[in-house]
């Protein structure tokens, strides 16, 4: 399902909307600046992250992202971080005091937080991989000097994994149709299939190995890097850069929350 | 006389103690023709590729490619000469790009990048890929992908083509375009097949491979009409060849 999700998801990044317009550096620059800003804020910050959520906002909307298999995908990672994230509640001694004299664990602001963080930097990942095809992005990533063996990794990761999750399937599938009745295999029998699949991968990255041999393989792959910086990338760039600094350095939520006080009829 | 483009002699491999894949195989590729190589599973026709390219070195006998004995020091000049279409689509394919893919040959040899892609373009534009040049090979059909391969080969200008069941996983109409694309290539070809109606279309010449020996060899016509040939080799006379009231298989 969560397959299905992705290669949905990384279908529509090959799409033709202003923002997969754009220059994929300056949307990979842009996705890194927000990333470091929301995990540069202070361990109890929540409500300050919040502006950030507007760059993959914007970026989906702009580059009508599908909400479906992003929330999928999104939600993967999501126990993860909320293990990662459980045990301030309980470890964090300091306490915080509403100002209805309320007080409670600040665990509880840092485990906040850590949900936060981790739907921002997801969600901004899951954005960027939506509205850019990932040819495009792997040649951001040689643009900016990215270790050539981490761009080869990626780059056959990429292209195997799909395949990969192809023979598991099948090998599932196998299984599913001799054992209709059981939804699940035994231990015994998942164990057989998942040294079934290891052999089969190991076979199948035997052939990728031939026939990148036979075509002049040597340890590198030429990958293409060409791709036109236009003024319109560096101000998407810019302007995103310079919210994102704005919204670190600035106390925008405060100043939000106070004139949102001043209204007429708001305490 | 030119020098046949293979030349094999006594070759005998096999991959454990005591089996033969290959079985003392003498087998001749001539200059310019497009051989079909014909055989029951588990005949080494699959074997005799990987020796081919060199994964597989022979335990006893020769192997001459084009003019050169196939050793491991001499591997990386004669696979240069070589353009190799292999049986499953999805491993010969691992770039981000179809252009990428089919230009990864030139680059390795050391044309300049301008000059391998626009060459790469001319290529796809013959084959009717030039709109896919920018797409990630996973996401075309198993027709585009598979003339993705043979651009792969091509491009290398190859004095040797080898075609390893090259019309596996394709649809009639995908089969038919592959075929006349290959139809006319001058080059010389050996063509490793169960589709015995493309061996017949393309090749010039066929030889049966069973037991990792040659069965038979002569003209298409004459071998894959023989009922009797064909079912003591596990194979089937191709459809069109078939006389009416005569059985197919035996």
């Amino acid at each position: 399902m969560s397959c299905h999700a992705a290669l949905e998801l990384d279908h529509h990044g090959r799409g033709a909307s202003p923002v997969h317009g754009l220059d994929p550096l300056a949307k990979l620059l842009a996705a890194a600046g927000v990333t470091l800003a929301a995990i540069s804020f202070p361990k109890h910050a929540t409500g300050e992250l919040l502006p950030l959520f507007l760059f993959p906002a914007l970026l989906m909307a702009l580059g009508q992202v599908p909400l479906r298999p992003f929330f999928r995908l999104l939600l993967i990672g999501l126990p993860f971080a909320v293990m990662a994230g459980v045990w301030n509640i309980f470890l964090d001694p300091a306490r915080v005091r509403l100002p209805s004299g309320v007080e409670f664990s600040a665990g509880w602001l840092s485990f906040l937080s850590i949900l936060l963080r981790y739907l921002l930097t997801a969600g901004t990942v899951l954005a960027l991989i939506g509205t850019t095809s990932f040819p495009r992005l792997l040649q951001a990533f040689i643009r900016l000097h990215a270790p050539h063996a981490f761009v080869q990794l990626l780059n056959l990761l990429y292209r195997y994994i799909f395949v990969l999750t192809e023979e598991g399937r099948a090998l599932t599938h196998a299984w599913q149709l001799r054992c209709p009745q059981r939804r699940l295999p035994d231990p015994a029998v998942a164990a057989g299939l998942a040294g079934n699949l290891f052999l089969r991968t190991e076979a199948r990255s035997r052939r990728i190995y031939r026939a990148m041999t036979l075509r002049g393989y040597d340890g590198t792959l030429p990958f293409r890097t060409h791709e036109g910086w236009t003024r319109r990338d560096l101000l998407f760039l810019l302007l995103v850069l310079a919210a994102t600094a704005a919204v670190r350095l600035l106390p925008l939520t405060q100043w939000l929350g106070g004139a949102a006080l001043k209204f007429p009829g708001v305490q | 006389m030119p020098e046949p483009a293979i030349q094999i002699e006594k070759l005998t491999f096999g991959y454990h103690a005591g089996e033969k894949a290959l079985d003392a195989l003498d087998l001749e590729v001539r200059d310019g023709e497009c051989l079909g190589i014909v055989g029951p599973n588990g005949a080494g026709k699959t074997t005799l590729v990987l020796t081919l390219a060199g994964f597989c070195m022979p335990d006893s006998g020769s192997v001459r490619i084009l003019g050169q004995d196939l050793r491991r020091e001499n591997l990386a000049g004669i696979r240069a000469r070589m353009g190799f279409v292999l049986q499953n689509l999805d491993d010969q394919l691992f770039m981000p790009t179809v252009l990428e893919d089919v230009t990864i040959g030139p680059l390795k040899v050391g044309l300049p990048p301008a000059e391998a892609e626009a060459k790469a373009i001319h290529l796809l534009e013959r084959m009717g890929l030039a709109p896919l040049a920018n797409e990630f090979p996973g996401h075309l059909s198993a027709g585009q992908k598979r003339l993705s391969t043979l651009a792969t080969a091509l491009i290398q200008d190859p004095e040797l083509l080898i075609l390893d069941e090259p019309t596996l996983y394709l649809d009639p109409y995908a089969r038919r375009i592959f075929i006349e694309q290959v139809r006319p290539l001058p080059h010389t070809r050996l063509v490793i097949s169960h589709d015995l109606e493309m061996v017949l279309e393309l090749c010039t010449r066929i030889v049966i491979l069973d037991h990792g020996r040659i069965a038979a060899a002569g003209l298409p016509n004459a071998l894959l009409a023989d009922p009797a040939l064909m079912a003591a080799h596990r194979l089937e006379v191709p459809h069109s060849l078939r006389r009416p009231n005569a059985t197919a298989m035996h």
